[in-house]
This record gives C-alpha cells, structure tokens and sequence, in this order.
C-alpha cells in the first residue's frame, strides 16, 4: 500500500500540493487526471525523491519510501546526447542484472544499437519505458505516457502496464486526457488545487465524464454562437 | 556504486569520443592541437592552478546544467559520493600529475572543487527575487541583455562597488573586465524562440551583424566606468587594459557567433561558458593570444549558414 498523509508542497509563496491524502492498493494500476499546473508532476516528483515535501508522510509497504522502491519515466525522458539504446539499458542492468535486453526487445522492436538521438519521439518513449521496466522498481511512476506515442506503441503501453501490475507492481500514471486512462488503469483519481478532489473504481469509469464536465462545461449559448 | 561511476564514465567516454569523431577529421585534430597546446603552455610552474581552475570550470558547467537527474535517481545514483567517484575518475590523471609534480593547490583547487560540486545534488533552481529592475531603455531585440540584466544587475552593482573601495588595485579593473565580459557573454547561452528572431525581419547575414553590434554596444556601456576610471588612475597600464578589452570585445562577438552557430529553439550552447572562459584568459597565455579571432571567424561563418537554414528552413 503507498499511503500518503497530509502531504504539502509549494514554490515559494504558490502552494501546489496542500494537505494531500491518498491511499493507493499495490498491484494496481491508478491514473491521475488533472489540468495543466493542478501539480501531477510536482506530486509525482516528491514520491520519485526528486523534491522533499514541506510537510506529510509518504508510506510505502508501512515503511517510509525510499527512493529506491521508485522508478519514474518523465513526460519529455531524458537521454545523453550520442548514447545507444543499448547503452542506455546497460545502465538500468546494473541494478538489475536480470534484465534481459534481447527479450524485452522482441515485444519493443528498437534499433538498440543506433544512437538514440537518431530516434523518433516515439521510439525515445519505448526506450524510457524499457528502461523503468528494467530498473525493476516496486513502485513506477509514468508522467503523461501516452504523450508523443504513435498507435502500436500506446497498444504496447496498455498491455504491458496491466501485466506490471499484475506481478505485484504498483503503477501511477497521469494524463491531462481522462480517457486515455480508462482502458489500463483500476483506478483514476483526479488532482485539483493540490488535493485529490475524487477517486472512480473502474466500475464507476462511466462517471467520469459526467464529473469532470459538471465543473467545465461550456454553456450551450456559447457554443450555439461560435462562428 | 564503483561499478555504476565506472561503467557511466566509459559510457561517457564513449559518448565523448562519438562526438569528437562527428567533428570530421580536421576540426578533430585542431581541437585535439588546442587541447595540448592549453595543457602544455599550463605546464609551466605557477600556471597549474589556472588549468587545474580551467578543468574544474568544466566539471561545474557540466553538472550545474546536467538534466539526468530522474534517470540517476530512478537508479539510486543521484548522491553526491557517486559524483565525487565519477569526476574524481575523470579528472585522475590531472589529479595524480598535480600530485606527482607537487603543485598541491592545484590538486587542492580540483579535487575541493570536485567535492564541493557533488554535493549540489538538486536541480538548480534560482530563487526568484521580488524586487525586479526593468531595463526599457535597451533595445527591444536585445532581448538577451533585457532578461540576463534583470537577474543579475545586482553582480554588476557588486563589481562597482569593489572596483570604488579597492581603485588602488590595477588589477581589480582589469578582473571587473573579465568578469563583465562573462557575464556578458553568458546572456548569450541561452536559445530564444525562432518567432523572435523571424520578427525582426532580417535575413541571416543582417540579423548577424545586428545582434553582434548590440552585443559589443552594451557591453561597452557596462564596462566604460571601470574602463575610463582605470586610464584616469592608472595609466601605466594602459596598454595591458586595451589588450584585456579588445580581447573581451572579440570574445562577445565570438559568444554571439557560438550561440548562432548551434542555433536550436529553446536549446542552450554546450559547453559555451567553458569556451568563453578559456577565450577570456588567453591574453595571459601567449599561446592562446590569437585563439579568439580564429575561433571567431570560424563560428561566424557557420552562425550564418546555421541561421539561413533556420530561417529558410
């Protein structure tokens, strides 16, 4: 279980995450939906160890996180200009010498040994995605996966992600795009003013539109008058 | 945490030498000529702690703008022991020849300097000041001196206010040049938006000469109080002054150039602080003396050709 307590971050005076409770079950996937600067990834940052909370607690299995339970793929990854895929995997191996690149590689299908500047956006994604796989981490956090991803690589995403979950992974990921969460997660939460605003079961994923537009909604003159 | 600091550092050799290769043959052995006429012409006694400063000048630059900070925490690297193995390996053999030659502030200069980098294992993130000072009166499309003077006017007022209370000092004038001059040229590193330079509808050519003249303008501006104090009060060095100003003039031609050169929206220039450093010291080293011209001519010439394929692109 990754509870977190009371949890509170701000930038100077702007206070982005305020008094946070959220409790998430292990061996499940959990979106988190949020607008632009509702604080996803400054959220995400505090549980990869990235940024200290102000205040609040992060739990994870009853013991305090430790950054080496956690593993995070960025909107945007990072990659060190003229690295080879290949290089870039060894890296993750030497945590987790299991890791077997050739295997992985079957379902990925990179040009491991090309330059990884030479890649398409897409290609860099599957290549981030390989990597948090291969760090072998309990807890993986993915920011925006889905952003820059072309038709079979979000295929890719939505089945790998559940089978993650599925050996015991606890898996958070967010999207600015609610329904590209529905099909992979169990779980999707939505973040506002720094607080976890309501949590759907995937049972209850038919409501989410339905919540989300209640606060958004243009109104029907509006729309009737846009040229 | 050996291993990973090993393994990570042939990988960035690798990367290095990849680099390097993409150079072509002949901007490879020039550079490699650079890099042993520096070391060489460092050699001499007194001159280490100035190469050890230079190395360490490298390291910082490297690690003040490094983005790999989620992939080296997602693999339990990101700590300031892995740094001090890593940089400590890559600079061993400068470390083990200050050693061996027994120049221990050199040593001191680079191995303190290593340790005390490492330990700044966040990103860096500047506070943002409350109070702000605009600058309206500079031009428009000098937008790099609008920005960089707004966050840092208070090193410039610093630097006068050192320059008033020691004036005996000659060498202080010449220091506070060097010091505007990378400031300076330090507004350069930073990319703008391709719409911004589209807006001033110039061609390459044009927009070139148009940035460059701003650059030299304002620069004389900041540094003519220092400039002409130090003539009045010390005019025995008056020759070593114009050198220092015609070589810091070349040099925010050259940061202009640089910056052009390996135009890419919203990137910054590699490195260019390492160089500009460098550039602003060879005065002091003969060797290095007509280093900023040639390096200017250069990245001129690719400044312009990197802007016609942006613009026209």
């Amino acid at each position: 279980m990754l509870k977190l307590e009371d949890l509170c971050f701000g930038y100077e005076k702007a206070v982005v995450i305020n008094h946070l409770k959220w409790a998430l079950e292990p061996g499940k996937v959990h979106g988190l939906v949020g607008m632009n600067g509702a604080g996803k990834t400054t959220l995400f940052n505090i549980l990869s160890g990235m940024l200290v909370p102000q205040s609040g607690s992060v739990h994870f299995c009853d013991q305090p996180l430790n950054p080496d339970k956690c593993a995070m793929m960025e909107t945007t990854p990072f990659f060190y200009p003229m690295i080879s895929g290949k290089e870039y995997l060894e890296i993750f191996r030497l945590k987790n010498p299991d890791f077997n690149i050739v295997a992985w590689n079957s379902v990925f299908h990179l040009p491991l040994r090309e330059l990884v500047d030479n890649y398409s956006t897409g290609m860099q994604k599957r290549l981030a995605l390989m990597g948090l796989i291969a760090s072998g981490r309990a807890l993986l956090i993915l920011d925006e996966p889905f952003n820059g991803l072309d038709f079979e690589a979000v295929r890719i995403v939505q089945q790998i992600i559940p089978a993650l979950a599925a050996k015991g992974k606890t898996i958070l990921l967010s999207s600015h795009i609610p329904e590209s969460l529905t099909s992979v997660c169990h779980t999707i939460s939505t973040i506002k003013e720094g607080k976890i605003d309501f949590t759907l079961q995937k049972n209850e994923f038919g409501r989410l539109s339905e919540l989300l537009d209640s606060e958004n909604k243009i109104p029907d003159d509006i729309l009737q008058n846009l040229n | 945490m050996l291993r990973a600091a090993s393994f990570i550092a042939i990988i960035h050799i690798r990367r290095t030498l990849r680099i390097v290769a993409a150079l072509g043959l002949f901007r490879a052995i020039f550079l490699l000529m650079l890099i042993i006429f520096g070391f060489i012409s460092t050699l001499r006694p007194g001159m280490l702690p100035l190469q050890a400063a230079l190395i360490l000048s490298l390291i910082v630059q490297a690690h003040l703008t490094r983005k790999d900070h989620n992939l080296l925490t997602s693999l339990s690297l990101n700590k300031p022991a892995f740094f001090i193995i890593i940089y400590s390996l890559i600079t061993s053999p400068f470390l083990l020849l200050y050693l061996f030659l027994r120049d221990f502030n050199a040593f001191l200069i680079l191995a303190g300097g290593l340790v005390l980098v490492a330990l700044f294992n966040k990103p860096v993130n500047f506070r943002k000041r409350k109070f702000h000072i605009s600058f309206p009166f500079i031009p428009a499309d000098a937008w790099e001196w609008r920005a960089g003077l707004k966050n840092i006017w208070w090193v410039l007022i610093l630097t006068w206010v050192v320059l008033v209370s020691f004036h005996r000092h000659y060498f202080l004038f010449a220091g506070s040049i060097i010091v505007f001059s990378l400031v300076a040229a330090g507004f350069q590193m930073y990319h703008e938006s391709l719409s911004m330079i589209r807006a001033l509808g110039l061609n390459s050519r044009q927009f070139l000469i148009r940035k460059i003249y701003l650059q030299l303008l304002l620069f004389l501006a900041i540094v003519a109080p220092a400039m002409i104090s130090s003539m009045i009060i010390h005019p025995e060095g008056n020759t070593a002054m114009l050198m220092v100003i015609l070589n810091s003039l070349l040099v925010q031609a050259f940061a202009v150039s640089i910056k052009y050169a390996g135009y890419r929206q919203g990137q910054h220039t590699q490195y260019q602080m390492s160089v500009i450093f460098l550039l602003n010291i060879a005065f002091a080293i003969p060797v290095l003396l007509p280093l900023p011209l040639f390096m200017l001519a250069i990245y001129l010439r690719r400044a312009d050709l990197q802007l016609k394929t942006v613009l026209y692109a």
